[in-house]
């Protein structure tokens, strides 16, 4: 019978309270640190007020002018409308650019021929300009949602694609051969090593996908809609109405940050942060 | 018995790792290897595990012969080679889970009733190891030394009769070696395991061994064996013993000077 040495047990131990000492080392100090995002958005905020006082409001509105628009885009049910139209493309199309990276990205990591075969093609399309190629999504596809969600899948895949690439690989090569010496079968591998030792990486996909779903969405609609955020904002482009072109980019960079908030508690309820070593 | 019969290996990348190398290990006996760096250890241990096939020559488990990974023969890494999002009771578990479960089920089903119920023997093999309280820490709140328990614990759930040890204890501080090489002879002693273990620490091969072979640079051939007739239950006490110290001259001398003429 054997029992941990009393060096190992307190080295444990000094492990266990570093572990649990490293996120927040006071309550006063934590307090703090979560006022500051909210230091920066006041100063953001007094910033513009200034700037907006030397310009007409054509130009450059003050926050109070467009909070005042946003309220009234809000109480006559538009704004939710064209949120949640933007919404509709985004959503399906991070799915879509999600689904379309494990599909791809899959077999480039597991067999070299896929790789040789399929990469060229992967770093190609970070070079093309979706926003310019998206009038050829509108000619085959037409103008409706089908072609929104594909230009959103498009921008979203690639971050999620070279993630689940790298996560994939990034197993050590030490486990694959505890998991061969066990004789574990190819999926037993997938799921119980490759999969989880990639999660780390596929939610850092995931979370520039996110918010880049966004931006997908905006730049289909910038071609042809007749609803949504991104056509709110060049409705209000045409009208001079910079108030409303302010208060869409608002509302966008919030449904963003939604988002990616999303993302992040998917990430923490799967405790992802225990893979850290 | 665990026999490696004239075993020869070169990879494909033309290294030349193992030639004529050939090994018997009687049931329950603790056979350890050392040699220099890049000696052909670790490829030997690895053709024994079956994770290489090798260039020419076989290796039998009684009347099994070795091809593949076999369910009758655990393995321990250099690196404890723990997964960072299981607890170490799932990390202990994982051999269970994985691979011809059928086969490790009708092993386990031999055994006599009280170690027949999984989570009976996971509990005393926690136990076993040294890790009662910390069946649910994850690997990453572990030392190196407990890691490496976890990494023991995990391989002797199958209750194999052969373990294959890489140099386990390589990367450890010199305190926590002493203390897991003692658990671990006293722990082989106990569940009657046959093992084999790779090692550059020479009193680490003549602590734990019955049998110690010294291999000669790459290579690796086999340079002489040393019988280690040191009683048991060991103890670190017998680092002092004059036998201890002998055997320690023996196998240095057999490093130093090889019994054959070096070829390179």
């Amino acid at each position: 019978m054997s029992t941990l040495s009393s060096s190992e047990a307190l080295e444990a131990k000094q492990r266990g309270q570093r572990v649990k000492a490293t996120p927040a080392s006071t309550p006063r100090r934590a307090t703090a640190a979560r006022l500051v995002p909210l230091l920066g958005l006041f100063i953001f905020v007094m910033v513009w007020h200034l700037l907006s006082l030397r310009y007409p409001p054509f130009i450059l509105p003050g926050p109070a002018s467009v909070a005042r628009r946003f309220a009234e885009k809000v109480a006559d049910g538009s704004l939710i409308v064209h949120a949640l139209t933007t919404l509709s493309e985004a959503i399906p199309g991070l799915i879509l650019g999600t689904l379309a990276a494990f599909a791809l990205g899959l077999p480039i990591a597991k067999s070299r021929l896929a790789d040789r075969l399929l990469s060229p093609f992967i770093i190609a399309s970070q070079g093309v300009p979706f926003v310019a190629v998206a009038p050829l999504l509108f000619i085959w596809f037409g103008s409706g949602l089908t072609t929104k969600i594909l230009v959103c899948a498009l921008i979203v895949f690639f971050p999620i694609v070279i993630n689940v690439i790298a996560g994939l690989r990034s197993v050590p090569p030490v486990l694959r051969d505890l998991f061969r010496s066990l004789n574990a079968t190819p999926a037993e591998t997938f799921f119980k090593l490759e999969l989880p030792a990639a999660l780390p990486f596929i939610f850092a996909g995931l979370r520039v996908g996110g918010t880049l779903s966004m931006v997908g969405a905006i730049a289909g609609e910038f071609l042809s809609a007749d609803r949504g955020l991104g056509f709110m904002i060049n409705l209000g482009n045409g009208l001079y109405d910079t108030s409303l072109v302010i208060a869409g980019v608002l509302t966008i960079v919030m449904i963003a940050l939604g988002i990616y908030g999303t993302v992040r508690l998917a990430e923490r309820a799967l405790r992802v942060e225990r893979w850290a070593t | 018995m665990l026999v490696a019969d004239h075993i020869s290996h070169t990879y494909a990348t033309g290294v030349e790792a193992l030639r004529d190398f050939s090994l018997r290990v009687p049931r329950g006996q603790f056979v350890t290897i050392v040699g220099p760096s890049g000696c052909g250890k670790s490829t030997l241990l690895r053709v024994l595990a079956g994770l290489i096939r090798p260039s020419a020559g076989e290796v039998w488990l009684d009347d099994e012969r070795i091809t593949q990974p076999s369910p009758r023969i655990g393995l321990m890494f250099q690196d404890a080679a723990l997964l960072p999002w299981r607890t170490v009771e799932q990390n202990i578990r994982l051999p269970l889970e994985l691979g011809d479960r059928a086969a490790i089920a009708s092993r386990l089903g031999s055994l006599p009733e009280s170690a027949r119920d999984g989570q009976f023997a996971i509990d005393d093999l926690i136990q076993l190891v040294g890790l009662s309280g910390f069946e649910q820490a994850y690997p990453r709140e572990l030392s190196g030394g407990m890691a490496q328990r976890v990494s023991l614990a995990r391989a002797l759930i199958t209750r194999p009769p052969v373990l294959l040890l890489d140099e386990p204890f390589g990367a450890l501080d010199a305190m926590t070696r002493e203390s897991l090489t003692a658990s671990v002879e006293s722990i082989l002693r106990t569940t009657r395991t046959t093992a084999v273990m790779v090692t550059h620490s020479i009193t680490e091969a003549v602590f734990l061994a019955d049998q110690i072979v010294v291999c000669s640079p790459r290579p690796g051939r086999v340079m002489g064996t040393v019988q280690v007739g040191l009683p048991r239950p060991r103890t670190w006490a017998m680092e002092s013993w004059p036998e201890f110290g002998a055997l320690v001259g023996r196998v240095r001398a057999l490093l130093a000077h090889p019994g054959h003429p070096a070829t390179s």
